[in-house]
């Protein structure tokens, strides 16, 4: 399997994906138009729960999209694994910023050459690609977070801090212990107005853009150190150096499961020297690296140019204990996200309260909090590290734990990067995709058919067969009534042994799996000819005639397969194939009436799916195939969860008629040489009219490829007897044509021959005027506002709003002025 | 009765409006019924004052927007206005509890359908996706054969 062929298409009608086709100029940010900032606001002081908290369990709230912001599912167990790495990280430095970062980005693995990229150097490093970039260079298919447990994601708290309430610039910045250290006893005073801002634990930041890391040469220091901790799938082999195909060309950091002793939380040695702490993840550079960070003197905060990513925001403005406040921006093509709230530390009796308030916040959000400088340890290894609780309940509660104590919390849990131990049994467990929604397919084993044995086979291996049956058949002419032979043929005919055929359009055997892997059904290539029905009888039931053991061996040797099919285990073959549901808009606008959703399978038909059962999940099919009967049974799946099914015919019976023409004659027995090269070059002609006559009934090729190569053996075979023979002679073979050869006949029902070989989903959606994306909606919501249908108070909403069933209680208005409100609110404000 | 006047070029629809005061508060003198809810006043003439369209009473306690001002003989001035609850409740309606039918701040459409988003009558985008289970196309054939009773020796 291609990656690329599970590629969305673009918004243009029609636009898919072709596998094959290179899609290293496909910008899928045409698809997402995130060409604006956009800003969010949570609560200070209140628990986030399953709907609200994007760091540790969002679900389903509006800021959703920035922790699990597409609905390509990235399943840790499936798609990633050390032979066939699929993900792997871009990092352009000169858009890179900070924040968190909420693409995987997967760029064309075309690999090498002079993008400097080589995949093989990602062989082995699973899920664990991170950047905080969309490169422009590489940004072919943007693969969203999902699934993605930020809850893990350790950042270090940073105060800015001024004594301006308005400043954008002049604004300190120092670690929150800093700002809290004897020394500078006297800033909750001098310097009242605190502003909190988050960055990635351990990475390095421009002291004059601490919202910015500094670009440049990756390796002089810099480094983004994205550490988290939670739900990737560690290496299943050892991490790659320098000396085992690592391409110093590649200038991407990236990042990977280190297994080993506890880091020293100082330095990460070279390749294949380096610190993990237990399943750790580090982004690591193609060289040494020293986790550093620069502290800024005099720092300011967006001093930058107007496109720089970093967000201006006045220290106050009337705002200040009341919100976190959340960028999401855009500039360039790169997206991150930044937190920021601005105190104000005057209003604190003291700094213990401060402090307690400020890391109450923090834990709100659920995440790992480092408060010091320099990160020593991993998390919880030190009095600095502070990790906010997560109950039972997935709700963050504000109250946290310090250092070693981190541990006493579940959300703590991060020896095994996926060990779901912590979440096992909750409705929320992000890992948990089976939860009663796995079906179990049975099925039956043992010998369909007694007395018989079954063979898969090549089309050429079938053509050997059907010729070696009928020159042994014309060879021991003699001896067909022999009861060795009916003994070994079960009839007087060998070619009657065979029962049935059945034509596959495809390789059962072979590479019947969407997920590019061989499905080889239980069987044994037996190689030989002489193993079908014990067949090799045909050398001692005659051994007076010069029969040649090699003459009935059916040569393998080129593009002839034969697999002798072993029923112990099972009746049936198996073919997987699994398509992601991609809901665009992620609204009312991705389900019914508005978007409808067909899912196309091959030798079986269509199916309307519900798009509301998909959205944000894996469309799969089970195919089982019968081999014996060649029907076919697709399972229908939502992830695990079996929700329908079609069934459908993927074999066609293809019939063997035979004339006995042979014994029928007196003949047969004295025939000569010559005779019986007459006999083929009549075989030959009826070979060809079988040809003709199956071409004409069946789609693309059929049973007339079979025949065809019967023919063809034929053909090298005999053509020197029938060119000797004369245009009288061979009129009388036309005309009294016997058939000493089987002939192959349609046994109808080869349309079900004719189909695509690929499971296809197909959705048709609605398009806005204008166009709208799910996450820019222009000035709808400025002018219109979105639907809610909440109950809470105006001041938790900002902008356009409507209201209806107002509780219009102290108020002392008149009741004319009341109903003015309600009326005013009902038709919309702007609060 | 003391009236500021204002200039404001907010949306009539927003609560907290940001308003600019023309000069300081003058007397006015209400007609003789002088409604709360859309008061009449007299005001002197000044010039800069045919700027205002936003006022308060500060006897009221209210804001009002100017619905229609007249220059009247004698150096006088009709003014005449109703009621912004919006601003003179503010804070009240902010405290309100309602069931929030659209907001601006939700950031996007939810799940709840909402029939006001246009939706292109004539356009609908058809995207696919296509995953190919069988990479191999050559044939294959499932051959029954009778099972021999005949053993082979070599």
């Amino acid at each position: 399997m291609q990656i690329n062929e599970q590629f969305w298409g673009g918004s243009e009608q029609s636009k898919q994906w072709v596998p094959g086709v290179s899609i290293t100029n496909y910008n899928m940010l045409d698809a997402f138009n995130q060409t604006e900032d956009v800003t969010w606001t949570l609560p200070l002081n209140e628990e986030l729960d399953t709907s609200i908290c994007p760091w540790a369990i969002n679900k389903d709230a509006d800021i959703l999209k920035l922790a699990y912001p597409i609905s390509y599912r990235i399943d840790p167990d499936n798609s990633y694994n050390s032979a066939t790495p699929k993900f792997y990280p871009v990092h352009d430095y000169e858009s890179e910023m900070s924040g968190i970062p909420i693409y995987f980005v997967v760029p064309s693995y075309a690999g090498g050459g002079a993008n400097g990229f080589n995949w093989y150097a990602r062989n082995g490093n699973a899920i664990a690609y991170i950047q905080p970039t969309i490169s422009t260079k590489y940004r072919d298919m943007v693969y969203p977070v999902r699934d993605f447990d930020y809850s893990k994601l350790c950042v270090s708290l940073t105060i800015a801090h001024t004594d301006n309430t308005t400043a954008t610039d002049s604004v300190s910045y120092t670690s929150f212990d800093n700002y809290f250290a004897a020394a500078n006893a006297t800033w909750r005073t001098t310097n009242p107005v605190v502003g909190l801002c988050f960055r990635i634990y351990g990475r390095g930041w421009d002291s004059k853009n601490p919202d910015r890391w500094q670009g440049g040469n990756p390796t002089s220091g810099h480094q983004m150190l994205m550490n988290t901790m939670g739900r990737k799938k560690p290496c299943e082999i050892a991490p790659l150096d320098a000396t085992v195909g690592y391409n110093n060309d590649f200038k991407d950091d990236f990042m990977t499961i280190v297994n080993g002793g506890a880091w020293n939380g100082l330095a990460i040695g070279a390749w294949g020297n380096r610190y993990g702490g237990n399943g750790a993840a580090y982004v690591l550079s193609d060289s040494g690296w020293a986790l550093s960070y620069e502290q800024g003197a005099a720092a300011e905060l967006a001093v930058s140019a107007d496109d720089h990513p970093c967000p201006k925001v006045p220290m106050l403005e009337g705002e200040e204990n009341t919100h976190w406040t959340i960028y999401s921006k855009y500039s360039g093509g790169s997206k991150a996200v930044y937190f920021k709230t601005i105190l104000d530390a005057s209003t604190f009796a003291n700094e213990d309260e401060l402090k307690a308030y400020i890391l109450k916040q923090a834990a709100y959000l659920g995440m790992w909090i480092y408060t010091n400088d320099t990160p020593t340890g991993d998390p919880g290894s030190d009095e600095h590290w502070y990790l906010g609780e997560i109950d039972e309940n997935g709700v963050t509660t504000g109250n946290y734990r310090q250092g070693a104590a981190t541990s006493e919390l579940q959300n703590s849990e991060w020896q095994n990067p996926w060990d779901s131990s912590g979440w096992k049994g909750r409705d929320d467990d992000p890992t948990d995709y089976d939860k009663d929604q796995t079906s179990v397919i049975t099925t039956a084993s043992g010998d369909p058919a007694y007395n018989s044995k079954e063979y898969l086979m090549t089309e050429n291996a079938l053509s050997q067969l059907i010729r070696v049956l009928n020159e042994f058949k014309l060879n021991v002419s003699g001896e067909l009534s022999d009861d060795y032979v009916v003994k070994a043929f079960g009839d007087t005919d060998p070619v009657n042994a065979i029962i049935s055929v059945i034509k596959y359009p495809f390789d059962i055997i072979h590479n019947f799996n969407g997920n590019g892997t061989d499905v080889v059904i239980p069987g044994t290539n037996i190689g030989s000819f002489f193993s079908i029905a014990n067949a090799s009888i045909a050398v001692s039931v005659s051994p007076t005639l010069p029969v040649s053991p090699t003459l009935y061996t059916i040569d393998l040797t080129s593009n002839s397969e034969i697999y002798e099919i072993d029923w112990t285990n099972t009746n049936f073959v198996y073919g997987t194939a699994k398509i992601p549901y991609y809901d665009k808009f992620k609204c009312f606008l991705d389900y019914e009436p508005y978007c409808t959703a067909n899912l196309y399978i091959p030798f079986c038909g269509s199916v309307k799916i519900d798009p509301e059962l998909f959205c944000g999940r894996e469309v799969g099919v089970d195919y089982i195939i019968s081999p014996v009967d060649g029907t076919a049974k697709a399972f229908i799946k939502r992830d695990k969860l079996i929700i329908d099914t079609l069934t459908g015919n993927i074999g066609t019976k293809i019939e063997i008629n035979s004339t006995d023409d042979l014994l029928k004659s007196n003949n047969v027995q004295q025939l000569n040489a010559t005779i019986q090269a007459q006999k083929m070059n009549t075989a030959k002609k009826w070979a060809n009219v079988a040809i003709g006559a199956v071409g004409g009934a069946v789609v693309g090729g059929g049973v007339g490829g079979v025949v065809g190569g019967i023919a063809s053996t034929i053909n090298a075979a005999f053509d020197t007897a029938q060119n000797n023979l004369s245009i009288e002679q061979k009129q009388m073979e036309i005309d009294n044509a016997e058939t000493p050869f089987k002939q192959l006949q349609s046994g109808g029902g080869y349309l079900s021959q004719c189909d695509e070989y690929a499971i296809r989903l197909v959705i048709y959606r609605p398009e806005t005027l204008p166009t709208y994306t799910f996450d820019n909606w222009g000035d709808y919501g400025k002018t219109r506002g979105f639907a809610t249908y909440e109950t809470g108070k105006l001041s938790n909403y900002s902008g356009y709003t409507e209201c209806s069933n107002v509780i219009l209680d102290n108020i002392s208005a008149t009741e004319q002025e009341k109903q003015l409100i309600i009326q005013a609110l009902q038709s919309g404000v702007f609060v | 009765m003391t009236v500021t006047l204002y200039t404001c070029t907010d949306d009539p629809r927003k609560l907290d409006k940001t308003i600019t005061a023309i000069g300081t508060a003058i007397t006015a003198e209400p007609t003789d019924d002088c409604s709360v809810i859309t008061p009449r006043l007299i005001l002197t003439y000044d010039s800069s004052r045919l700027a205002c369209n936003y006022f308060y009473i500060s006897d009221f306690g209210r804001y009002y927007f100017v619905t229609g001002m007249t220059v009247m003989p004698g150096g006088l001035i009709d003014l005449t206005g109703k009621i912004d609850v919006l601003k003179t409740y503010a804070d009240g309606i902010k405290n309100c509890t309602a069931v929030i039918t659209r907001s601006e701040s939700i950031g996007q459409p939810t799940q709840i359908i909402d029939k006001m988003l246009p939706i292109d009558p004539n356009k609908k985008e058809l995207l696919t996706s296509k995953k190919d289970f069988v990479t191999n196309h050559n044939n294959m054939y499932l051959v029954r054969v009778r099972e021999s009773s005949v053993k082979y020796n070599r």
